[in-house]
């Protein structure tokens, strides 16, 4: 048997578990109202991906020749000053590497950001992400540094947080919410308002400690 | 030339998830990356001129959004890869030891090997879909191969890179 008969072999054991995502398909078609989430924003024609490591604590990157910038930012709902990095290398890849601490490590996908901020009690902590623009043909390419800043700058930073003791915490501007047992059926629907706006926010757990939020201006999203 | 989404779905969607999980190893966004991608199809004004086209696109579309994922959700990643590898059916005892050896290759050279073994595509294929040089496909299959066949030993093959 070939290497090219046992590679098909070994991956025709996976499958779509199943088709619900077809189904998912169908109902993001026939939404109406813009949505977004923490982990995926998706706007007209920018996608950007964040993610909240908070518990992330070692760091170490080999040939940076990333851009700085400071920024401020939202963060466990105060106004805080930050340092975002993005990050290039290789056919636009990331040189940076990312330790857990459970060991897990991480490295991040072309044109990656990370945003570090000290908090109150001066322990640092890191986030990253990272996102594509979506041209109109249909190809991709890496958010520039001021995409990036206008999203994170403009974006009031919801944060979902889940501590040690798996207490769930939603951080919108600087309003933090306690949602851990506000779940029914996996699924936390609540309304926030900051100011003039409002913001309807589903979360959903995901399962091993993830979570899919998003949110919309004009009510939940299913 | 446009098809509806639910024909891509039946027709690529098992595709699209192989090579999604190829990249992010990760079943949950594997399947976040299909939905994704046909959405991104749906939304799309684009024209293609075959049935190819539009599987090089959405393969394309699949690949980058599944690096994205690898972002979003690394730590996801380390903690359900094994338990759902467990939970797959292998028709033979080396498929799972060839699966493990191709997730714990570098994300660069899965996405080569997965299009070159499973989506049969050819490297200057590989090269337009991933966007880079047909140089940089031939030197990643080959490092690929190299970490395959020091891995698996009999069960692969030596090849011509």
């Amino acid at each position: 048997m070939s290497n090219r008969e046992k590679y098909k072999r070994a991956f025709q054991s996976l499958h779509a578990p199943n088709n619900d995502w077809l189904e998912a398909v169908n109902m993001d078609m026939n939404r109406k109202h813009e949505r977004f989430s923490f982990s995926r924003r998706a706007a007209v024609a920018v996608m950007v991906a964040v993610l909240l490591v908070g518990s992330l604590t070692a760091a170490y990157a080999t040939d940076l020749g990333g851009v700085r910038q400071m920024i401020t930012m939202w963060f466990h709902g105060q106004a805080t000053d930050a340092t975002v990095e993005v990050y290039t290398g290789e056919d636009g890849g990331v040189d940076v590497e990312f330790v857990g601490d459970d060991g897990g490590e991480g490295s991040p996908a072309p044109a990656s950001y990370v945003v570090t901020w000290t908090d109150e009690n001066g322990e640092e902590h890191q986030m990253m992400g990272g996102g594509v623009a979506m041209e109109p043909d249909g190809t991709e390419r890496p958010l520039t540094m001021d995409e990036y800043l206008e999203d994170l700058s403009g974006s009031p930073a919801e944060m979902l947080e889940v501590n040690d003791d798996g207490r769930v915490t939603l951080y919108w501007y600087d309003i933090a919410e306690d949602i851990t047992d506000r779940f029914e059926d996996g699924v936390c629907r609540l309304t926030l308002t900051h100011g003039d706006e409002t913001l309807y926010f589903t979360v959903m757990d995901a399962g091993d400690g993830a979570y899919n939020v998003s949110a919309a201006a004009d009510g939940y999203v299913d | 030339m446009r098809q509806s989404v639910s024909h891509l779905a039946e027709r690529w969607g098992d595709s699209l998830y192989r090579a999604a999980f190829a990249v992010c190893r990760n079943p949950q966004d594997a399947e976040d990356v299909v939905q994704e991608t046909l959405l991104a199809y749906y939304r799309s004004d684009k024209e293609f001129e075959g049935e190819e086209h539009i599987r090089a696109w959405l393969i394309r579309v699949a690949v980058n959004k599944a690096k994205n994922a690898t972002i979003c959700f690394w730590r996801r990643n380390r903690r359900s890869l094994e338990d759902y590898m467990d939970a797959l059916t292998f028709e033979d005892g080396g498929d799972r030891e060839l699966m493990d050896a191709v997730l714990r290759l570098p994300e660069k050279y899965r996405v080569a090997i997965h299009l070159f073994y499973y989506e049969d595509y050819s490297v200057r294929e590989i090269a337009q879909i991933l966007d880079t040089g047909e140089g940089t496909v031939k030197s990643r299959l080959s490092r690929a191969r190299k970490l395959l066949k020091a891995q698996l030993t009999e069960e692969w093959d030596d090849e011509q890179s």
